[in-house]
């Protein structure tokens, strides 16, 4: 995948931003490589200033941030980047087609190429037959497919894809999904998705960057994230206070969720003293579930029981 | 850091691999053509621009607009060189007697209020769609800075304007040819005038861009800008004309009071310097002082524009 790019395709290095007193972003340290990544993190976190950043819409007080090898405040650098914001950012009275080929222009194609690469973007993204109308005549679905076409038109190696499903209906949310996926897989470009929705994270990235308050707080695989939080769910049906009472002495804290004993961070040392526990209590084993917790609970356990959207 | 990418990433199925009947998917294409950077986007900022002052590529309403503020000027300078062009058929050699046309200075008076209109209503729809509708943001996630995308505004704008205002002039100019008896001899003493045509309606462009780029920039409704304009365009004058009558004919208040009128600077007093005319104040300021305080206000204004979409870029 994106065999033409060696290294990271954005490096932030002790990043910082603040607006007055305010610090946005604190020391921030991270580094995406290729496929889908999630900028997570609850309203306030640093998501925009970051993103804004890499874009070359603000400029960091402090550290260095550096995309697809250039840094940011290069010009040159955006050649190959896409963004797709959330707000509204197209003009109603021209043609999907003809804001297309402007913005291919404006990001270097030459007119001859331009237009045959707008149609070839409108038909990716489903609006080949549509693309004369003008875009005030377009529903709220077809709008977000703009967007994204815009973000696609010249063909970059990087999008930025600030909540690509505000808005939208159940299925016009997957499809946006599926549309995200696909044009990882089938047309090798990288994304970058911030977003509140733990679910869209889930089910489309492969990296995550978590951050809260400016800080970064994960920054690995969501299938690391998920493994290193390994939560294991013990039923049994007989003997359930000695066995958490048999927990308790080999030092295994454990809490009750419905009928199931819980335990937290369960690694191959908590497992075996399960096991022993389980022995111990004489407490006949209905069921034992190692269960990845979710995207959502690391998030609430670092946000500090904050409430979060799903 | 950067290797070319395969040129095609997309399975293409052969003909016979193909079943019958099934739609041929081309799937994605990589675009691996050259790539050229902000002097493309640049470019393609100031064709835009010009296109969106014309209403091309837009509804009827937008291609007809331009033309209702661009028509009168050019139609007075037309309606001369017809004039000229007739009378001479008819008349021969005797029409300068007959034919008495109006100075430069005159027609550059006359149709700058309809060049002043036209900015007021075309100049917005230039740079505020683009903050209201927010696809400013779009411009400068791409290889453009803020200062291209203004330039390039700028440049397209001032481009239409100085063409709006030079030709009725040339219209003029060239009914003046056609009524007098010996061309040559005329073209020959007349000479200096075409500079002088060229001057004024470069700065007459210049500083009326920089004013309508100004006032486009203080609001993102292009209506609210139009009317702000036309505003300033109609009121002002009447208030500086009072402020004149009571400053009293000539002396300093009354030329600082002319330098005040932001269509009367460029379209009267800075002309008349041009054309080496009478203006008012000539006779306590220097013929320097109305260009260079034209300048720098044109300056001042682009400035000023400049700071401000710098701002809307950090919001």
């Amino acid at each position: 995948m994106n065999a033409d790019i060696e290294g990271p395709l954005l490096t932030a290095d002790k990043l910082s931003k603040s607006y007055g007193s305010v610090r946005a972003l604190n020391e921030a340290s991270f580094t995406i490589g290729t496929g889908i990544t999630g900028l997570l993190g609850p309203n306030g976190s640093g998501k925009s200033t970051s993103i804004r950043i890499f874009l070359g819409l603000l400029k960091p007080t402090d550290g260095r941030a550096s995309v697809l090898g250039m840094d940011v405040s290069d010009p040159a650098a955006r050649t190959r980047l896409g963004y797709m914001p959330e707000h509204d950012c197209l003009p109603n009275n021209v043609s999907a087609s003809e804001f297309l080929t402007h913005i291919a222009q404006i990001s270097g194609i030459p007119m001859a190429r331009a237009r045959g690469l707008a149609a070839d973007t409108l038909r990716h993204v489903g609006l080949f037959e549509e693309r004369y109308r003008p875009i005030s005549t377009y529903s709220t679905g077809m709008k977000q497919r703009v967007k994204l076409a815009q973000a696609l038109v010249h063909d970059p190696l990087l999008v930025f894809m600030d909540e690509p499903t505000a808005g939208l209906d159940p299925i016009g949310r997957i499809e946006m999904l599926k549309l995200i996926r696909k044009i990882n897989s089938e047309f090798d470009i990288s994304l970058v998705l911030s977003t509140h929705l733990m679910q869209d994270v889930e089910r489309s990235c492969e990296n995550i960057v978590l951050l809260d308050g400016g800080r970064v707080v994960h920054a690995e695989s969501v299938e690391t994230l998920t493994e290193q939080s390994q939560t294991v769910y013990v039923e049994v049906t007989a003997n359930r206070e000695e066995f958490v009472k048999a927990l308790t002495d080999r030092g295994i804290a454990s809490t009750e969720d419905g009928g199931a004993v819980v335990v937290e961070d369960a690694g191959a040392e908590e497992l075996d003293a399960v096991r022993d526990a389980l022995v111990a209590a004489n407490a006949p084993l209905h069921r034992l579930a190692p269960s990845r917790r979710t995207l959502l609970d690391i998030f609430r356990a670092n946000a500090g029981g904050r409430p979060a959207a799903t | 850091m950067l290797n070319q990418r395969s040129s095609n990433s997309a399975t293409l199925a052969t003909r016979e691999q193909r079943p019958a009947g099934t739609v041929f998917d081309i799937g994605y294409r990589r675009y691996d053509g050259p790539r050229e950077g902000r002097n493309l986007a640049r470019r393609a900022v100031f064709i835009d621009a010009i296109r969106n002052s014309l209403g091309i590529g837009r509804g009827g309403w937008a291609k007809v607009l331009p033309w209702v503020f661009v028509a009168p000027p050019l139609g007075i300078g037309g309606i001369f060189a017809s004039i000229a062009y007739f009378a001479n058929q008819t008349l021969g050699g005797e029409v300068s007697e007959v034919i008495d046309l109006p100075s430069h200075v005159t027609l550059f008076a006359v149709s700058g209020y309809f060049i002043f209109l036209f900015a007021a209503v075309m100049g917005p729809e230039l740079t505020c769609p683009d903050r209201r509708n927010r696809v400013f943001d779009l411009y400068l996630v791409r290889p453009i800075t803020v200062a291209d995308y203004l330039f390039s505004k700028w440049l397209a704008f001032c481009l239409m304007l100085f063409c709006v205002t030079l030709l009725p002039q040339v219209f003029l100019w060239v009914s003046s040819l056609l009524v007098v008896p010996n061309a040559v001899e005329w073209v020959s003493d007349e000479w200096l005038t075409l500079p002088r045509m060229f001057g004024a309606s470069a700065v007459i462009a210049i500083f009326a861009t920089s004013f309508v780029f100004l006032v486009s920039a203080v609001t993102d409704r292009r209506a609210i800008a139009s009317v702000l304009l036309i505003g300033i365009v109609m009121v002002l004058p009447v208030i500086l004309t009072i402020a004149s009558l009571v400053a009293g004919e000539g002396g300093y208040a009354a030329g600082l009071v002319g330098l005040l009128d932001p269509v009367d600077l460029p379209t009267q007093t800075v002309v008349e310097v041009f054309f080496g005319e009478e203006y008012t104040g000539s006779d306590v300021l220097h013929p320097v002082i109305p260009i260079a305080w034209c300048g720098v206000l044109a300056t001042s204004f682009a400035a000023v524009t400049w700071v401000l979409y710098d701002n809307f870029k950090n919001r």
